[in-house]
């Protein structure tokens, strides 16, 4: 059941898909991977669409060198937690979706209490190594796994489903050597608000979902393209999923 | 014959953001990517020490990923022929190739 607050506060966006779109989405339970640059856009749009419950995991500290680009930090929070300060900014946005941060580093063995019933993964990490671990919990459930990655003006999503998609490790067998890529907070912004989009438009069962296709942006040109991408049938992550 | 190279992500800092480029016929992938090359920043952006791709960038032809395109073994008028993939695969007028990175950022 939606409030008549509710119904007030979604009016703009129940007028496209209906009082049973905000349901599916208050219904809704996503888990959202990382606190940083894609995960400040990608949680502050889904708290302001009503999306039920967010679970966010993050172990990081805010640090001044954040602030280009993870927007739910600000210059007080410098040296709290970003899950702290992310909850906190997420609660007074919309006070009606419940957001629970857990404070820890995503590794294979807490993976699976760390997703518990969650209906589908968002990637918002920093790096391959923890990516490919939310592609396997993903791939074992069975629930969608929402990829996105920026570096400078550039960035990339798409959308995986598994058992129907190429899974990341699909797309990417190998991990690149670690690096601390350079990221202007517009490209975080746009990547995320394009995952966010997809979360949304999964909820909802509208549209056409990014399977198969990589997305890329290019800020510097103003140009975005769009790459064809397959299932590898000798995957070490997804063959025989499905 | 020519084949067109779309660039994708850090690599158009590179390379710019599409070229069109003549090649004698039967070249394969890997003599596109040898004249793509001129610098040696380039042959380190894309090449190990040991000439191998580097196994993060992906490279797409005509939409396919060449890791996936197979090596077929055809028999042609009582004569076995030999189709290479990934790397070693032929390209043809008018192929489109699409080279990009893994990004990582979050």
């Amino acid at each position: 059941m939606l409030t008549k607050d509710e119904v007030k506060r979604y009016e703009r966006q129940i007028s496209i898909f209906g009082e049973e779109g905000q349901k599916k989405l208050k219904k809704a339970k996503v888990f959202i991977a990382g606190a940083g640059g894609l995960g400040c856009s990608i949680s502050a749009y889904l708290t302001v669409a009503g999306v039920g419950k967010l679970r966010v995991v993050d172990n990081d500290i805010v640090a001044l060198e954040n602030l280009n680009r993870q927007i739910l930090h600000w210059d007080n929070d410098i040296g709290d937690k970003k899950l702290e300060s992310a909850a906190a900014k997420l609660k007074r946005m919309n006070s009606n979706v419940e957001v629970e941060v857990i404070s820890e580093t995503i590794t294979k063995s807490n993976i699976d209490d760390l997703v518990g019933d969650f209906d589908m993964i968002v990637d918002a990490m920093d790096n391959f190594a923890a990516r490919y671990v939310l592609n396997k919990a993903a791939l074992v459930r069975k629930i969608p796994f929402f990829h996105g990655a920026v570096h400078g003006f550039y960035g990339q999503a798409t959308t995986i489903i598994p058992g129907k998609t190429a899974c990341l490790r699909c797309i990417f067998p190998e991990a690149p050597p670690p690096t601390v890529p350079p990221v202007v907070g517009v490209t975080p912004g746009i990547i995320g608000c394009i995952q966010a989009t997809e979360v949304l438009k999964y909820v909802l069962g509208i549209g056409s979902l990014l399977e198969n296709r990589l997305l890329m942006w290019d800020g510097l040109n103003g140009q975005m393209d769009e790459l064809p991408l397959e299932k590898n049938p000798r995957c070490e992550d997804c063959a025989g999923v499905g | 014959m020519k084949v067109k190279v779309k660039f994708f992500a850090i690599f158009r800092d590179l390379f710019g953001a599409e070229k069109e480029v003549e090649l004698k016929s039967g070249s394969t992938l890997q003599d596109l990517l040898n004249l793509l090359c001129d610098s040696r920043q380039c042959r380190q952006k894309l090449f190990d020490r040991s000439g191998k791709l580097r196994p993060y960038i992906k490279i797409l032809k005509n939409g396919r990923n060449i890791l996936f395109l197979e090596g077929v073994q055809i028999e042609l008028e009582g004569k076995q022929i030999q189709f290479l993939g990934g790397i070693h695969a032929e390209l043809a007028d008018g192929d489109v190739v699409a080279i990009f990175p893994q990004v990582g950022g979050g």
